[in-house]
């Protein structure tokens, strides 16, 4: 396993093998337009398994939400003071997942990467479903969703306008401008390879793929105003990643509550996006790749730095729970320390050690480079991670509900099947989502990874 | 009149070669252009440069981002005052994050407009199929398309450096 990493490396870097072989010997252009395109075309019987299930789990969702329609939002487990619940809890957590996307994407790509190639297309395509998952929380959440568009800034008779001092209206800027601008990325990012497909597909797919490409050559001037552009994106993009679950901390942070009003909440959320988003990486290219035969191209070299980036962000994570609790203590604040004090040993307080396991304990595996190398096993710590950070925002916002300053206004909060179900439908969602993606489209970006091939050159010999 | 000749190649210093000559014929950067599956940089380097018009329509949506967004917490605050706790009806703090992400906003918009408009996208008339354009530009070869009306004279230089198929249309 470790040699193997150690071959790709070189094959990328130098573009020689050790054992003198040309990387080119193992991909030829052709095969590698041709292996992308043939696994997004030739999916197995678990394919079709997967994505009858997650329809399944949509369509409960689905029905789940007209229930509470009907009934009213009472049916779920709004309990007082708990009036954030689970549908919130769901909104941080999608965000979050959506943020190692624009990562890999933007902030590598401008740092000239080449890890990335392998994987930014699924965290890219990640970004784009999660922000969609993400996006339907609040509108759940409301209660009476026919007014949602009350947030948007229109003249009318009533003359009312919003108010674009409250945290909820930056979150709303804030996560469209995102959704808006991680989807033409993405987009913009598949263009050449669609064009790829088009040549290759017939039929119907084929007029589609025609339209999406926009009839794409691939020449000079075409590639000219594409890199510029690509890179403007980029640019755009990652501040986009610290803005944005900044923006989600603030709905937190400039609340009163015991627990949320703290200054380390946007590095602290960043760093916790980042470090489930990255995981959820681990969690959906581990069964694609094998479903789909794209071994050759996300190897464990992939893997080895994905687990740097988890090992890295988790760290960051541990290191700000430890400061919430310092500053807990050292602040002065009843309230405060009581709070924290309730975390760890109330009524929730299995929710708190299992989010400490999950995010302070397992990412130290990966100090090893043996783990981050082998596969199954990052799935099964990524598996973890996604766990811990789902319940490090259970943490943050519904033990800081339950036990804010008067213990008469103390409650507990147990979540009702609506919540369930609608929980578990927004992985249907997300992961239908997904595999119709990778159903239709490259899972993997053919032009760039056609860059790490040594360029053809006739003095060389044969390409 | 002006015809269109198209040449395939496999090898990257073949391509570099035809171009050289093509340059040193007199045929201008405009007449040539080149085709890849993946960007060349030093070839599109040599037909015209790395730069591209395309941060103008980024500066210009930025810019208009960012001016509406004032224009919009301004016009909001002002039509419906909501005086809470003695804090300033227009507060410029928070108001710097919808400011940032609008000028992202259509910043990013104008990047998309620019790059299609720019790159002269969609490309209408590859769907009917007359275009000089070969399936395999999309994946292992490389083309030169030249437009002259010194047919002869091109096609000399195709395959004197290895052109595999030299395609010409009107």
């Amino acid at each position: 396993m470790h040699q193997e990493v150690e071959k790709i490396r070189v094959n990328i870097h130098e573009g020689i093998t050790p054992e003198g072989k040309k990387y080119g010997e193992q991909f030829t252009y052709s095969e590698i337009s041709e292996e992308i395109y043939r696994a997004s075309t030739k999916p197995s019987i678990w394919y079709f398994l997967g994505l009858g299930i997650c329809v399944a789990l949509v369509l409960a969702g689905i029905g789940t939400f007209a229930y509470l329609v009907i009934v009213g939002m009472g049916a779920a487990g709004f309990t007082p003071p708990i009036f954030w619940i689970h549908f919130i809890v769901n909104f941080v957590f999608w965000v979050g997942i959506a943020h190692s996307g624009t990562l890999i994407s933007a902030v590598l790509h401008l740092f000239r990467s080449k890890w990335r190639r392998g994987i930014f297309r699924v965290a890219e395509a990640m970004t784009v479903f999660a922000v969609m998952t993400a996006g339907l929380f609040p509108l759940i959440h409301i209660g009476r969703q026919w007014y949602f568009y009350f947030l948007v800034p229109y003249p009318n008779q009533r003359e009312l306008w919003v108010n674009f001092k409250s945290a909820l209206m930056w979150d709303f800027v804030a996560v469209l401008t995102y959704f808006t601008v991680s989807l033409m990325f993405f987009y913009v990012g598949m263009i050449p390879d669609l064009a790829t497909f088009r040549e290759k597909a017939k039929g119907i797919r084929r007029t589609i793929y025609s339209i999406l490409s926009l009839g794409w050559k691939g020449t000079d001037k075409e590639w000219r105003h594409y890199n510029r552009s690509y890179m403007f994106f980029a640019a755009f993009a990652t501040p986009l990643v610290v803005s944005v679950h900044s923006v989600v901390s603030l709905d937190f942070a400039s609340g009163l509550i015991p627990g949320w009003q703290s200054t380390i909440f946007p590095p602290y959320f960043v760093a916790g996006a980042i470090f489930s988003g990255m995981a959820m990486v681990v969690t959906i290219i581990t069964p694609l790749r094998k479903l789909m035969k794209l071994e050759k191209f996300v190897t464990d070299w992939h893997y080895d730095h994905m687990g740097k980036i988890i090992l890295v962000t988790g760290l960051i994570v541990t290191y700000s729970y430890a400061v919430e609790f310092a500053l807990a203590i050292f602040s002065g604040n009843k309230y405060e320390y009581d709070q924290f004090i309730y975390r760890a040993t109330g009524d929730y307080a299995w929710a708190f050690w299992l989010m400490v396991f999950c995010n302070c304990v397992v990412p130290l595996f990966m100090i090893s480079k043996k783990v981050r190398t082998n596969v199954w096993l990052m799935f099964v710590l990524s598996i973890f991670v996604n766990i811990g950070m789902w319940f490090e925002r259970f943490n943050i916002i519904i033990i800081s509900l339950s036990h804010d300053f008067l213990p008469y206004a103390f409650g507990t909060y147990m979540p009702r099947w609506p919540e369930l179900i609608i929980t578990l439908a927004s992985f249907g969602w997300f992961f239908m989502w997904f595999l119709l993606f990778a159903k239709f489209f490259p899972v993997i970006s053919i032009a760039e990874t056609k860059e790490l091939v040594p360029k053809p050159l006739r003095e060389r010999g044969e390409h | 009149m002006k015809k269109v000749l198209v040449g395939k190649f496999t090898y990257l210093d073949d391509i570099e070669k035809v171009i050289d000559e093509l340059l040193k014929a007199g045929y201008s950067k405009k007449d040539i252009s080149f085709i890849s599956p993946f960007p060349v940089e030093h070839i599109i380097e040599k037909l015209g440069g790395s730069d591209s018009p395309v941060k103008y329509s980024v500066l210009t949506g930025g810019l208009l981002g960012f001016a509406s967004a004032i224009g919009l917490v301004l016009i909001t605050s002002l039509a419906y005052i909501l005086p809470v706790g003695g804090k300033p009806v227009v507060a410029w703090i928070p108001y710097v994050i919808v400011m940032f992400e609008l000028t992202v906003l259509l910043g990013s918009i104008f990047n998309l407009i620019g790059l299609i408009v720019f790159s002269r996208l969609p490309d209408i008339v590859l769907f009917i199929g007359w275009r000089p354009f070969l399936p395999s530009f999309t994946d292992d070869k490389f083309g030169i398309t030249v437009s002259t009306d010194r047919v002869d004279e091109v096609r000399a230089i195709f395959e004197r450096n290895g052109a595999e198929e030299i395609r010409e249309y009107s």
